[in-house]
Parts: structure tokens; C-alpha cells; sequence
């Protein structure tokens, strides 16, 4: 069993604030995922845990054991880099067997766990190639067997598919989330990428400026966001300013918004952090806005600012009020810019934050 | 495009006179057996010079001494910048920098300067005419080329291989030989032979803190030329006597050097 655990973390760079985390906890056997734009702390708190960073202040646990002292060396993770980081002089085989010979590990047994390592990642007729005569992602193959045949405590991935090119990366992605699932191994992903961080973890944290924002699902924090900064992080979202005007449904959530302008839109919030004639912004993303055939509940009129084809789809930009919203229609519909158009706004999933 | 290729040939060659000219000159004086001052060309050519300064006692210490103390040279150098060329190429820190300014300074001080402060610190100290207190001397002017090689060559190994072998289980140590040294050697050889040619060639130092006590192979063909009266043709078979082995060792190692760079896995 490996449970990680961040205890009042802080690390200061030239008196900016690069890690500040009061506590986290990495469960036994999950795929975590430290996702925020650059600079947000993620590869610190990473570094941290690797042993490479130390934390100016508090503590890091493994299954309860303090580690902070700990040099990397002593640690037994694994870590893949955004470089990969393979040994330029050494074939993907040397590479692979670097950390085994310094465990002073029998010829024999280096051999097999090799091979286990090279068939697992489908590198066998790699191994005996030197760095630079591979592909990115044959490299980060060889980087990630060369961080799993140690057998570590935990693996740690900092942004290792960012330099590979798109489609690669999307594949790569599952296969990665599978491995782990299969060897069950406590992970960390640290990525600024929310498709790839949804794609592969059980659990995510958000990161700004060094503190963490909110940890869940990859459903619960793209769904629930609970702050501004995490509404805007993920998806398209436009902020609409308003005030509660009334409590409709206490289990639900469901509450009435009174915009600046004067438009009263019906949506989802928190009762605990809102109440009413509270401050807040209502986050609206493309998919909660569909077009309303009929007089509906929650149906506004807008205007057709802009029209974008996208090959599978028609972006449009949209204005309601005195605000700016983005939805899509198929790309078989298309709507001139300057309509008039009625556009419905499902209650159930639009958020209201605290401003 | 005709007269293009002319000019490439008379400047190209202009250099390679410039450096081939003296050359020649030497090697006609040491080989010259019978040449007399209204003959354009030696009458007659043989080793008679190179048996004559062998046979002299004091010119074959002066090859040992030369060629003893350049290696010795050559090994301290390396043994204080290789730790230093580490410590500066990896952490680019202003300490870092305020140190290399101040060692890359030396290279623009003229060697007399240096050997004006050290005379009377060696008077002092009883270490003139001292062969080992030469060591410290050739060092002087050898540290900061030595120092620029080494240090550029850890300079280019990214830091993420010295993070990746730490998580791997590699202590500070082991960082160094089984990843530093690999990436680094050439750098470190080629400034074990700046070291090394820095010492064979040391003039004014050593002849301000050894003569006459410890003549190296410069200072011996110093005295045949500039000393009481001009004999140019010991003076010329003994400098190519410096010149071969020199020349012998660099073409050595930079072909081995050229070898392992296509062999390599940078």
C-alpha cells in the first residue's frame, strides 16, 4: 500500500509563492492528476515529493513515514520528465538497467526484468538503440520502462507527453492509464492539459499559484467548479454577473439570478457558499446552451454575433444582454450573424459561484 | 567565379605560410650539416645536431624536466577544475559567473605580470630554482583554459540527467561517474591537454622561478639563441625535438577524440 500525503507544504522561490499546500492526500493505487497553467505550483509539488525540491517548510508522508529528509536516491520512485531524460550515452537497454545496477541487482534477474519492462511498452527492438536514433515516443517509452522495472513505491510524470505531436499523444494517453491500472501503482501526473489530465486520472487538483483550488473528478471539478479560477480553467467558459434573487428549491440547489442587466436566469448552486442576494457569477459553458424551439422555461433571446465552421460543428459567439456567450449547432445548421435567436439555458447544469 | 577562387587561394595560402614559413626555416637549420652564408640551400644534411644537443647533458635534463613536469602539469590542473568546472557548469549561479570573469581576467594578464608578484613570494618562501615549486607556477596560466574547457563540457549536460539518475538511486557520487564523467571526458581530456601544452611551452615563469637551477626545454633553446653567442642550429633540432613528441600527443588524441565522437551517443 502507498498513500502519499502533502503536509503543510510551503516553498517559496525569490519570496514568490510556488507551493503552498495546507494538506493533500494521494490515495493507495490512484492515477492523481496536479493540473494547472505554468507556474501554478504543479511541477514543484511533483519535485517536492520526488525529493528533488525541498519544501521550505512541512512534511511529506509515505504510508505514514516522514520522508522529507529523505535525498531522491532513498525514495524508490519512479519519474518520467517532460525530456524524458534518457542517458544520451547509454542504449535504451543501459538506460532501462541504470537504476537496477545501481540496486546491485543479479545479471540475471536485470535481464528478465527487462524484458518484462520492454514487452510491457512494446520496446524490444528498441533496446539496443542509443537515444538519439529513437522517435519522441519511442523515447518516452523508454523513459517510462525505465521508471516502472524499479518497481518503485510511486510513479511521478511530469508533463511526459508534451513534446510528443497530437495524435501520438491522445494515444499514448490511454495506454498510459492503462499501464497503471494494471500495475497498480500509486501515480502523479502533472500536466496543464485538462484533456489529457481527464483522460488519465481518477482524481485531479487543481493548481493556481501555487495553492490548490479544488480536488475531485475529472466530472465533480468540470461540472462543480468551485471557484471563478477553475470555471475559467476548463472548457469555454463566459462568466455572467448577477445576484441571488431567490432560493427556489433548497435540495437541488436551484436558485434564481438576477443579472446586471436585468435578466433573471434560473441555475445550480452551492447552498453553502451562496445564499441569497449573494454576489456571483453564473458559469456558462457552450453545452449548456441549446436552441429553444418553443416558449420554455429559462429561454432568453440573443443575437448571432459570429458564425465559425469548424468541420463538425458551427461555433457560435452570442450575445444576451449585455453578455458574451458561446454555443454550437451541427454543422448543417447555420445561422446568419445579426439573427435574432431564442436560446434555452439548462438550469440543472449552469453553476452559480460566489463572486 | 574564376577570380573569386584566387583570392580564396592567396589568402588560405597567406596562413598557411604564415604558419609553415618559421617551420621550415627550423627544420632546414636543424638538418643543416654544412651551410655557409652565400648558399640558399644547406650543402649538406644530416643528424649531426639533434647527437650533439642529445649528447649534452644539460639539455637532455632539460627534456626530462620538460617532459616530467608537463604530465605532473597537467594532472593538478585537471584534479582542481574538474571539481570546479562542475560546480560552475551546473549551477550558474553569480558566484559562478563572478568567478569565471575573474579567472577568464588571468587570460588577458601578460605571464610577466604574474611573474613579477610571484619572484619575491618564491624568494621568500626559498622556493626558487625549485622543481616542484614550478607545478603551482605552470598552473597559473593553465587554470582558466583548462577551467573554460571543462566547464562548458558540464554546461552541456541537461540538469534533468543529474534529477532522473538521483530518483533512479544514484547518490551525488554516482551522479558524477556514471553520468558527468560519460558526458563530460572530452571536455576534461582536451583540457588535460591545454594543461599539459600550456606547461611544455611555459617560458617566462619558468625562467624568472627555476633558472638556472631547472631548465626546461624552452629555456635551454633560449639559451642557445639569445644567451653569448648565436647558435641557431641546436637551438633549431632542439626545438623540433619539443615539437614532435608535442605534435605527436595532439594528433593522438584528437584522433582519438574525433573516433569516440562518431562512435558516441551524444
Amino acid at each position: 500500500m502507498v498513500v502519499i500525503v502533502l503536509e503543510n507544504i510551503l516553498k517559496k522561490f525569490k519570496g514568490v509563492v510556488a507551493a503552498d499546500i495546507p494538506y493533500l492526500k494521494i490515495e493507495d493505487k490512484e492515477f492523481f492528476g496536479l493540473l494547472g497553467p505554468s507556474g501554478s505550483g504543479k511541477t514543484t509539488t511533483l519535485r517536492i515529493i520526488a525529493g528533488l525540491t525541498k519544501p521550505d517548510r512541512g512534511r511529506v508522508l509515505v504510508d505514514g513515514e516522514d520522508i522529507t529528509d529523505k535525498p531522491p536516491e532513498k525514495r524508490n520512485m519512479g519519474m518520467v520528465f517532460q525530456s524524458w531524460a534518457l542517458f544520451p550515452h547509454l542504449t535504451a537497454y543501459e538506460n532501462i538497467a541504470f537504476g537496477l545496477r545501481l540496486r546491485k541487482i543479479p545479471e540475471d534477474e536485470i535481464k528478465a526484468r527487462i524484458k518484462w519492462a520492454a514487452e510491457l511498452l512494446q520496446i524490444e527492438e528498441l533496446l539496443d538503440r542509443y537515444p538519439h536514433q529513437m522517435s519522441g515516443g519511442q523515447q518516452q517509452r523508454v523513459a517510462v520502462a525505465r521508471a516502472i522495472v524499479l518497481q518503485p513505491r510511486a510513479l511521478l510524470f511530469d508533463e511526459p507527453l508534451s513534446n510528443l505531436d497530437a495524435k501520438l499523444r491522445e494515444q499514448v494517453r490511454f495506454e498510459l492509464r492503462k499501464l497503471q491500472k494494471r500495475l497498480k501503482i500509486t501515480s502523479i501526473y502533472v500536466t496543464h492539459d485538462q484533456a489529457e489530465a481527464f483522460a488519465i486520472c481518477d482524481r485531479i487538483a487543481i493548481l493556481n499559484k501555487g495553492k490548490i483550488q479544488q480536488i475531485g473528478t475529472p466530472e465533480e471539478i468540470y461540472n462543480r467548479p468551485a471557484t471563478k479560477f477553475v470555471a475559467g480553467f476548463l472548457g469555454v467558459t463566459r462568466f455572467i454577473r448577477g445576484k441571488v434573487v431567490e432560493i427556489l428549491n433548497k435540495d437541488t440547489g436551484q436558485v434564481l439570478v438576477e443579472t446586471e442587466d436585468h435578466i433573471v436566469i434560473k441555475a445550480t448552486g452551492n447552498l453553502q457558499k451562496i445564499s441569497k442576494s449573494s454576489n456571483v457569477l453564473l458559469v456558462i459553458r457552450p453545452e449548456h446552451i441549446v436552441l429553444a424551439e418553443e416558449s420554455n422555461d429559462n429561454v432568453f433571446e440573443a443575437v448571432v454575433e459570429r458564425a465559425t465552421y469548424t468541420g463538425d460543428a458551427i461555433d457560435y459567439d452570442i450575445k444576451l444582454g449585455k453578455w458574451n456567450l458561446r454555443f454550437k449547432t451541427p454543422a448543417n445548421l447555420r445561422i446568419s450573424p445579426g439573427s435574432v435567436i431564442k436560446v434555452r439555458i439548462d438550469p440543472s447544469r449552469v453553476v452559480v459561484i460566489p463572486d | 567565379m574564376r577570380k573569386q577562387k584566387i583570392w580564396d587561394i592567396l589568402i588560405i595560402g597567406l596562413v598557411v605560410a604564415y604558419i609553415v614559413l618559421p617551420l621550415l626555416v627550423l627544420v632546414e637549420y636543424a638538418f643543416a650539416e654544412v651551410w655557409y652564408a652565400y648558399q640558399l640551400f644547406p650543402s649538406k644534411l644530416g643528424f649531426k645536431w639533434f647527437s650533439w644537443v642529445l649528447e649534452n647533458y644539460d639539455t637532455r635534463m632539460s627534456f626530462i624536466y620538460s617532459y616530467t613536469l608537463a604530465p605532473l602539469v597537467m594532472i593538478a590542473t585537471l584534479a582542481l577544475c574538474i571539481p570546479a568546472g562542475y560546480v560552475l557548469g551546473t549551477r550558474r549561479n553569480k558566484l559562478s559567473l563572478i568567478t569565471e570573469n575573474l579567472v577568464n581576467m588571468n587570460m588577458a594578464l601578460p605571464v610577466i605580470v604574474i611573474g613579477v608578484g610571484l619572484l619575491p613570494l618564491y624568494s621568500r618562501l626559498g622556493l626558487l630554482n625549485n622543481y616542484w615549486a614550478l607545478i603551482p607556477a605552470h598552473m597559473i596560466g593553465a587554470i582558466p583554459y583548462t577551467l573554460r574547457s571543462i566547464t562548458a563540457a558540464f554546461m552541456q549536460v541537461p540538469r534533468e540527467l543529474e534529477e532522473v539518475a538521483r530518483v533512479l538511486g544514484a547518490s551525488k557520487l554516482k551522479v558524477i561517474q556514471k553520468v558527468y564523467i560519460p558526458l563530460t571526458w572530452r571536455g576534461i581530456l582536451a583540457g588535460g591537454v591545454f594543461a599539459f601544452s600550456w606547461s611544455l611551452n611555459e617560458f617566462i615563469l619558468t625562467m624568472l622561478l627555476g633558472f638556472p637551477g631547472v631548465k626546461t626545454l624552452p629555456v635551454s633553446i633560449y639559451e642557445y639563441v639569445g644567451g653569448y653567442y648565436l647558435t641557431p642550429q641546436p637551438a633549431a633540432a632542439l626545438s623540433l625535438l619539443i615539437v614532435v613528441p608535442a605534435i605527436g600527443i595532439a594528433a593522438f588524441l584528437e584522433k582519438y577524440l574525433q573516433v569516440s565522437l562518431g562512435l558516441g551517443g551524444g
